[in-house]
């Protein structure tokens, strides 16, 4: 609980817990419901003292970059959308709100644009006929996909579960609806079907300075099986899940969450001895990547710092800046 | 009631491909003696054998029973029983015995405070790492769930009960954890002639990230499970289930797909350290030397389809008398 927690208005409440129970997922998604909370808080703020404003933001920033330690996308788009806060021009309540609420709206827009971008892009590496395998539930990677199919390529999904959560089932119906051919997988079987897959195409929830990509556990397994078979490994992902923290050396913190997941409470007391470790992210290392798909166009892997110089420029971002939790503590 | 017992085989329900081995030739004697049918046995011989086309045990216990009803002076069905009775314990015996040296063996490949993974539900490895554990090892277990049958949940579960410190993981997070693993241990459910070795979906992605973090990879196994036929050109058959009884509540219309996963996988040979039988510790591809061993060489041995038809005339001779 933040000091002045009871000021925060209850619908930003309800998309921080959202986040945190993961009832809002995926890095993209997390970002725009962040910057939609911080429009609403900045709307739902009563008083005239400027200081006094940007306090209330910052604590409801560390409210919403608490919910999840992995995704950079939440400090960034925190950190996006507060960036006037920091300007001299602004001198009055009225001026921060308007300047918080307009970029809150702006940065919705653009994650709204940067999807069509990626998809666009990212359809030319597809081509007719392809099997391509895809594992969780990325829009950016589904967007990719959908528009390859809708501009009239023969193309079969092979969607994996993705344990423990089943995203995949998600990203499953998602492809149905379209119309495309999908076979669901067990993540035991991808090495023994990549001999059957042209491409792959997953998202990321960070990519790190040096071109590593942090998503969903099981992301680096599925690239090392396609490596070793040279089946073409795509990343998509709008920019701002690079993490410019990873530049000045902080490390991405990956989350383990609840054994409940994975095995249900009851069986955890039938064998109390018994642990469960749930890693949700895992790190695929830039050499099994052939390239990120970006709004700003496709990259190799490691040159991820040109994306990250491009965006917050040199130095690429302040120490005292908001950034995730180190490790989660739920 | 047998036919329960068949139903529980044939579904694979029943996860260690040993076990399926010693409850398929309980079911056939007591087929044998109660029923008295030998059409009926043959029947449940061949229903077992199509639904785990992947087991060389199994398929190498029905060539030792066809050979040893072949060999035996059959004069009355009682004697056919017998027959079948002698072999049938011969066989448990073996299994048994397998177990046991196997197991021994590959214990003393762990050494004090080591990180093991493993898959799946495997009697052989179950008992290297209790030996292990029982020598006064200190051991750390990552098992995988193993989807989509997530035996290796049951199999993590016994592992902990024991009092040996163990971690359960999705099976996608294996390259996770990889490079806190000291060795791998694995079972198989059919060694080829080249030493690549089949057994559960996921082992070959385990033994890819192992080798990739060079990480030691053993299967622990016994001879009865090298397929001879592999040495003559077969090719081990790996079937697809339905994995709809495996899918989490809900999810109607991808049910309604019916979803296929393929059963096993095969790990090449490159990617294993060594293998463990009864007969000692050897490299993969060496297995071929077993096979001369075992089987004789060169390789005489049809599919295994070759010894049911064989089988089928012993008993019609029997029926006739």
């Amino acid at each position: 609980m933040h000091e002045d927690a009871h000021r925060f208005p209850a619908q930003v409440y309800e998309i921080a817990c959202k986040i945190r129970e993961m009832k809002i997922r995926g890095a993209g998604r997390i970002a725009k419901a962040a910057a939609e909370a911080l429009g609403v808080a900045a709307e739902d703020y009563k008083g005239e003292d400027l200081e006094d404003f940007k306090m209330y933001m910052v604590n409801v920033s560390k409210l919403l970059t608490s919910t999840r330690p992995t995704a950079v996308s939440l400090p960034n788009a925190v950190s996006w959308v507060l960036k006037p806060l920091s300007s001299p021009d602004i001198s009055s309540v009225q001026e921060a709100k308007a300047a918080v609420k307009s970029r809150a709206k702006a940065f919705v827009h653009y994650a709204d644009q940067a999807l069509r971008k990626i998809a666009e892009f990212g359809e030319k590496l597809l081509t007719d006929g392809d099997t391509v395998l895809t594992h969780c539930n990325s829009l950016a990677a589904i967007s990719v996909i959908v528009e390859a199919f809708r501009r009239g390529k023969n193309i079969q999904v092979f969607v994996t579960e993705t344990r423990p959560k089943y995203q995949g089932y998600i990203t499953s119906e998602m492809l149905l609806k379209e119309g495309l051919r999908i076979r669901l997988i067990p993540e035991t079987s991808v090495r023994y079907l990549m001999k059957r897959v042209d491409k792959v195409v997953v998202g990321a929830d960070t990519v790190a300075a040096n071109g590593a990509v942090v998503n969903k556990i099981g992301t680096s397994l599925i690239a090392l099986a396609a490596h070793e078979k040279a089946v073409d490994f795509f990343v998509a992902t709008e920019t701002f899940k690079f993490s410019p923290y990873t530049f000045i050396g902080d490390i991405v913190p990956i989350e383990f969450r609840p054994p409940s997941e994975i095995v249900s409470e009851e069986f955890l007391k039938m064998h109390p001895r018994l642990k469960v470790l749930n890693p949700a992210f895992d790190v695929t290392p830039p050499d099994f990547i052939s390239g990120i798909i970006t709004e700003l166009g496709i990259i190799p892997p490691k040159s991820a710092a040109i994306i990250i110089e491009e965006i917050y420029g040199r130095p690429v971002i302040s120490m005292e800046s908001p950034r995730g939790v180190e490790e989660d503590t739920s | 009631m047998l036919e329960t017992e068949l139903e529980k085989i044939v579904n694979g329900k029943i996860y260690s491909s040993s076990e399926t081995v010693l409850c398929t030739l309980e079911l056939l004697g007591k087929i044998l003696k109660q029923r008295r049918d030998p059409a009926f046995f043959m029947e449940v011989l061949e229903k077992i054998l199509k639904s785990r086309p992947t087991s060389a045990m199994l398929q190498n216990a029905v060539r030792i029973i066809t050979n040893n009803l072949i060999n035996a002076n059959i004069q009355s069905y009682d004697d056919l029983v017998n027959s079948y009775e002698n072999t049938r314990q011969y066989i448990v015996k073996k299994i048994y015995s397998d177990i046991e040296e196997s197991s021994k063996i590959a214990s003393r490949r762990i050494t004090n405070n080591e990180t093991i993974l493993t898959n799946s539900y495997s009697i052989f490895v179950k008992k290297t790492i209790e030996k292990a554990f029982a020598d006064g090892k200190s051991l750390k277990v990552y098992v995988t769930e193993s989807r989509p049958t997530g035996e290796g949940i049951k199999f993590a579960a016994e592992l902990s009960d024991r009092g040996i410190e163990t971690y359960l993981i999705v099976d996608s997070a294996v390259r996770f954890f990889m490079k806190e693993v000291d060795k791998v241990l694995l079972s198989s459910e059919a060694i080829s002639a080249n030493g690549a070795v089949v057994n559960k979906i996921g082992t070959s992605l385990i033994a890819l990230a192992a080798h990739e973090a060079r990480v030691r990879v053993y299967v622990v196994s016994s001879t009865l499970k090298f397929s001879p036929g592999t040495l003559i050109g077969e090719l081990v058959e790996i079937p697809e289930i339905e994995i709809s009884d495996y899918m989490p509540e809900g999810w109607d219309r991808l049910k309604a797909l019916r979803p296929r996963s393929p059963l096993f996988d095969v790990t090449p040979p490159s990617f294993i350290d060594a293998i463990i039988t009864e007969k000692g510790v050897i490299a993969p591809e060496f297995a071929i030397m077993m096979f001369r061993e075992t089987f004789g060489w060169p390789a005489s041995i049809g599919g295994y389809q070759t010894d049911i038809n064989e089988l089928r005339e012993i008993l019609n001779k029997i029926i006739k008398w």
